[in-house]
């Protein structure tokens, strides 16, 4: 009995480590970077780690899960605390990204400035990475949630 | 040709307003709650304020989608949701670095879910419950300070 229990419990380990998904990108043109793992059974729930080392500026969590947008499709869709965390705004700070779909990386962020809606505050493509080995340098570049042109 | 394009105009901002749809939700017995509307077509927008003016605190702007979801995402089965996926409330008003996302079902019994990330190894539940309707400005006025998301894990 004992040995069917562990031959169990290592049959769910092992399918829960290969459920499991890294997702890491760099944004083009700017400092931060995703580190992010998407997991569960159906593999929905993302969760990581918005990387500003590059930036000089502390790193946050980041959550949130894949799913569809009707019309737009499949996403990975991230809570970002930066705006109220790094710069104690009370602003959503929202990332869409297409990092689940295994084609040229490209991303979105949304922000809500007024209570209204969600506005596209900035937007570009993505460079994925395996290891932080291989992960361009972009020190002394800007945060890709700092589009001057919209934040105020 | 610009009675055409009047007629156009006026029925496109018709349009826009049948769209729009004004949610109130009260989260008591906790004492904040949330002022949101949904627009666009499709009916994907979500906007408003998550309004704490009820606990004493400032209120926040939120945002976000609605779309479908695996029921088991919400525990009270809703399978259309409002995810207002980044909610600024722990980096706003506690200094904290941590995601914080509320989905709401109104489609049946109104029902939310809270999601965070406070190691960056797990979108989990943080709390859950049921909610209510109101009209007006603001929230009845519930007794207490208590907040819906649970900070400080």
């Amino acid at each position: 009995m004992k040995k069917i229990c562990l031959v169990l419990a290592v049959m769910a380990l092992a399918s829960l480590a290969a459920s499991a998904t890294n997702i890491n990108f760099t944004f083009d043109g700017y400092c931060d970077a995703m580190e992010l793992t998407l997991t569960g059974s159906p593999k929905v729930y993302l969760d990581g780690v918005h990387d500003y080392s590059a930036c000089g500026i502390p790193n946050v969590l980041v959550g949130g899960f894949q799913h569809t947008i009707p019309t737009y499709g499949s996403f990975l869709d991230l809570s970002d605390p930066s705006f109220g965390y790094l710069d104690g705004l009370p602003y959503v700070l929202e990332y869409l990204s297409n990092g689940n779909t295994k084609q040229a990386c490209t991303w979105a962020a949304y922000i809500d400035f007024s209570g209204g809606f969600d506005v596209l505050d900035n937007a570009g493509t993505c460079t994925y990475f395996k290891s932080l080995a291989d992960r361009a340098n972009t020190k002394g570049l800007a945060p890709s949630y700092k589009n001057a042109n919209l934040v105020k | 040709m610009k009675k055409t394009f009047l007629v156009l105009a006026l029925v496109a901002l018709a349009s826009v307003a049948a769209s729009a749809k004004n949610y109130n939700i009260s989260l008591a017995p906790y004492c904040d709650a949330f002022e949101i509307t949904t627009e666009g077509s499709p009916l994907i927008y979500v906007g408003g304020v998550h309004d704490y003016s009820g606990c004493g605190d400032p209120s926040l702007y939120v945002g976000g989608f609605r779309h479908s979801f695996y029921t088991s995402i919400d525990p009270g089965g809703g399978s259309t949701i409002l995810d207002l996926n980044s909610d600024p409330t722990f980096g706003y008003l506690d200094g904290l670095p941590y995601p914080l996302e509320f989905i709401f079902n109104v489609s049946g019994q109104c029902s939310w879910v809270i999601y965070a990330d406070f190691t960056g190894t797990g979108h989990i539940i943080d709390n859950a419950g049921t909610c209510g309707f109101f009209t007006g400005q603001h929230a009845p006025k519930v007794q207490g300070t208590t907040y819906s998301a649970k900070r400080n894990q």
